[in-house]
């Protein structure tokens, strides 16, 4: 290098560095204002919420001093990407997207939002958000499982008298002699015996080759749907902080859905069906019920995406004793090396007013506040949901290995779901894995 | 005498520092992109890195010990050994007899060739997407051909979801086999299938006796690529079947995935990774042993 030429990169790199230590001050330091960057899941939530922060950024925002951006990772890796950042610790955004299901994971990069008001959120949501009796992160997103049916196939069940006495036949071969009843009042003796009278292969006259669809792929998510059984039927994972997944509630819950599986009353693919298999399912016209994500209702009930159940399409509450649905509310944590946390809050206290979650709601997302979402027009479900969070929901216990939990238990346990396991032994072996994370 | 031998030792000092100087830029870049990352992953196995807390310590082989007797571990590790070896025999057998077949009967379609070989082109994340879709019992279209022909095959049962997996394997990835025994077959000299001919032997005596001896060390090659490919395999599987039913399918890419991304140890992860590379290395040795010979 010449002398010339070194003195040129001198410069150069003293001049970069001083424009690194200006943009650095632009970012905005311990005051209230400032741009603040927010990781968001792609997907319809994230549309909705862009909607509120162009309108922040466009009213609000200008009054507060404060510029939102949105950062999209990934709809399928946004906590992987997270989580290297978190163990980086990276102070590139300000706001992590965090979910009640890994909070206990998340809490230990985020700062408390002790000074916010929770405001009007679903006590779930806020709740599934609390560690160590502190709000950890601002909710958002609500999700919830409903029993959706084709209301069509079940109302000619219900009011057909053939349709009632071949009904009771298939029950009966089942052990019970039952009559259908509306699905809002099924227990999950009612589910496998309609899904059984729905079977063609059992119910030659059944309209659908198979009565429902069980998600039982490896996945933490489908975890949280057959939750719905243990639940409702008064099981947990812990009593007083201890594994208590080795219980009669959780065998009786495992035993039902291998009953369906093996017995054939879901496609032999339900071993690896999810979200958009159950979708699919319904579309073709293959299944009559199934328990599903709210937010599959639009789809299905949309006449261009859905011709064969627009219209036909309902939900009620999830079946059992106590009809319980699992609950998880996705929202926002503040990442404790952030270094615009003043604007970071400035932010989300504007997001936790029912007017910005009104405006969130109206874009399409399920609003984590009840009134918002009674009040809102723009989808049929949300005062259902509304309804159905504040009643029958339940967080599954925050645990700091939350997210190992799932994990883990959707290994012990899926095998058992499609008869691969026997439900004790899954029991057994879910139960010694929920300890060992618990002693973690 | 001495100047001429003084003359080159100068020449060659000059010629190492300009050589090392020119190596710089991608000596510091294979430091960033792979000494690094390796001796971080080495370090990181070394301890009980967690996103579960913020302190780390030394664990010494603590990490390895708990990955080798984890069941997972060794269950992911047989499967996807056995995995391994079936996707690589089947894409190697069917992929050196395509590639022959092709040579000697469609040389001079090389469109069909790139249609042939086509599928490689794609990534696989993409690809398995595009099975699933296809493979759905409800929408998809290979199902749809298959009822409307009296069949009901289910795909993804729990007995037929590792054939499943293996077929598709194969269908990806054997075009990447007839592509390189397909490079290798345009150098073939034909007098060598001229003079067996005039020997009387037929075509397959001439594929067994002479093109595939031939063809030996680049199939030996595309093999070791595709062993140590299909070892690492984790789109398609985490993909259509996110390792299940239970564990059933699940590889030692997606057992380490799970680990670092949704369990949050890192430390752990980075071991099962840090034995899966020596598992790996392993196979050098072997290799460059077999390209010696040829």
């Amino acid at each position: 290098m010449t002398n010339i030429g070194r003195r040129s990169f001198i410069q150069g790199t003293a001049a970069a560095a001083a424009l690194g230590g200006l943009a650095a001050c632009s970012q905005g330091g311990s005051s209230g204002s400032g741009s603040v960057r927010m990781v968001m899941f792609p997907g319809p939530q994230g549309d909705a919420l862009q909607a509120v922060v162009d309108s922040y950024n466009a009213g609000q925002g200008k009054t507060d001093g404060v510029n939102v951006e949105t950062v999209l990772l990934s709809r399928t890796d946004t906590f992987s990407k997270e989580a290297t950042m978190m163990a980086a610790g990276s102070a590139d955004v300000d706001l992590y997207f965090t979910a009640s299901y890994i909070i206990g994971q998340h809490a230990s990069y985020f700062d408390p939002l002790d000074d916010i008001q929770p405001g009007e959120y679903f006590t779930g949501s806020t709740d599934g958000f609390t560690v160590d009796g502190s709000l950890m992160a601002l909710p958002l997103n609500v999700s919830n499982i409903f029993l959706f049916y084709r209301k069509d196939l079940i109302e000619q069940l219900l009011t057909d008298q053939a349709a009632q006495a071949t009904y009771a036949q298939v029950s009966a071969a089942l052990g019970s002699e039952r009559e259908p009843r509306d699905p809002a009042d099924w227990d999950w003796a009612d589910y496998v015996a309609a899904s059984a009278y729905f079977t063609g292969s059992v119910n030659s006259s059944s309209p659908t080759e198979y009565g429902t669809a069980l998600q039982a792929k490896n996945l933490m998510f489908n975890v949280m749907v057959w939750n719905n059984l243990l639940w409702s039927e008064g099981g947990s994972w812990t009593v007083d902080d201890a594994a208590a997944f080795d219980s009669a509630e959780a065998r009786n819950a495992l035993e039902v859905y291998q009953q369906i599986y093996t017995s054939g009353y879901t496609s032999p693919d339900s071993a690896n069906a999810e979200f958009p298999e159950t979708q699919a399912a319904f579309q073709a016209g293959s299944i009559a019920f199934a328990l599903q994500w709210s937010t599959a209702f639009g789809a299905l009930n949309n006449p261009d995406t859905s011709p064969e159940t627009a219209g036909k399409i309902a939900i009620t509450r999830s079946p059992g004793s106590d009809h319980s649905t699992h609950i998880h509310t996705q929202g926002f944590g503040l990442n404790s090396n952030s270094r615009n946390k003043e604007a970071a809050k400035t932010w989300l206290e504007y997001l936790a007013t029912p007017e910005a979650m009104t405006e969130f709601a109206g874009a399409g997302g399920i609003a984590a506040m009840p009134e918002v979402l009674r009040s809102a027009e723009e989808d049929p479900t949300f005062p259902e949901i509304a309804d159905q969070v504040e009643e029958y929901g339940f967080n599954e216990p925050i645990l700091r290995t939350g997210s190992q939990a799932f994990t883990a238990l959707a290994d012990e346990i899926s095998p058992a779901w499609v008869g691969r396991r026997s439900p004790d032994e899954a029991a057994q072996a879910a139960n010694a894995a929920l300890d060992e994370l618990l002693d973690a | 005498m001495s100047t001429p031998q003084l003359t080159p030792v100068r020449a060659d000092g000059q010629a190492r520092r300009t050589a090392l100087l020119l190596a710089t830029p991608m000596m510091l870049f294979l430091v960033a992109v792979v000494a690094f990352p390796l001796g971080y992953g080495i370090w990181m196995s070394l301890t009980d890195k967690s996103l579960l807390g913020s302190e780390v310590s030394f664990v010494g082989l603590g990490q390895y010990t708990a990955a080798l007797s984890d069941p997972d571990f060794r269950r992911a590790a047989t499967f996807t050994l056995l995995f391994a070896i079936g996707a690589t025999v089947l894409e190697v057998a069917l992929g050196a007899l395509i590639a022959i077949g092709f040579n000697r009967y469609f040389s001079r379609h090389r469109t069909t060739l790139l249609l042939v070989i086509l599928p490689i082109t794609v990534a696989p994340a993409l690809m398995s997407v595009m099975f699933r879709l296809l493979l759905n019992e409800n929408i998809g279209l290979v199902t749809a051909v298959l009822k409307s022909l009296g069949l009901t095959v289910s795909l993804f049962d729990p007995s037929t979801v590792v054939p499943t997996l293996l077929v598709l394997d194969v269908l990806h990835w054997t075009p990447f086999i007839v592509l390189i025994c397909s490079a290798a077959l345009k150098a073939f000299p034909p007098e060598l299938h001229e003079a067996g001919r005039m020997d009387g032997a037929g075509s397959v005596r001439l594929t067994f006796h002479i093109t595939l001896p031939i063809l030996k060390p680049v199939i030996a090659s595309a093999a070791f690529l595709r062993f140590v490919d299909t070892i690492r395999i984790f789109d398609m599987i985490n993909v259509l079947t996110g390792g299940g039913p239970g564990v059933a399918t699940q590889t030692l890419s997606i057992y380490i995935y799970k680990q670092a991304f949704q369990n949050g140890q890192f430390g752990l992860a980075a071991a099962a990774g840090v034995l899966m590379l020596a598992a790996l290395s392993l196979l050098i040795p072997v290799l460059m042993k077999g390209r010696a010979n040829d």
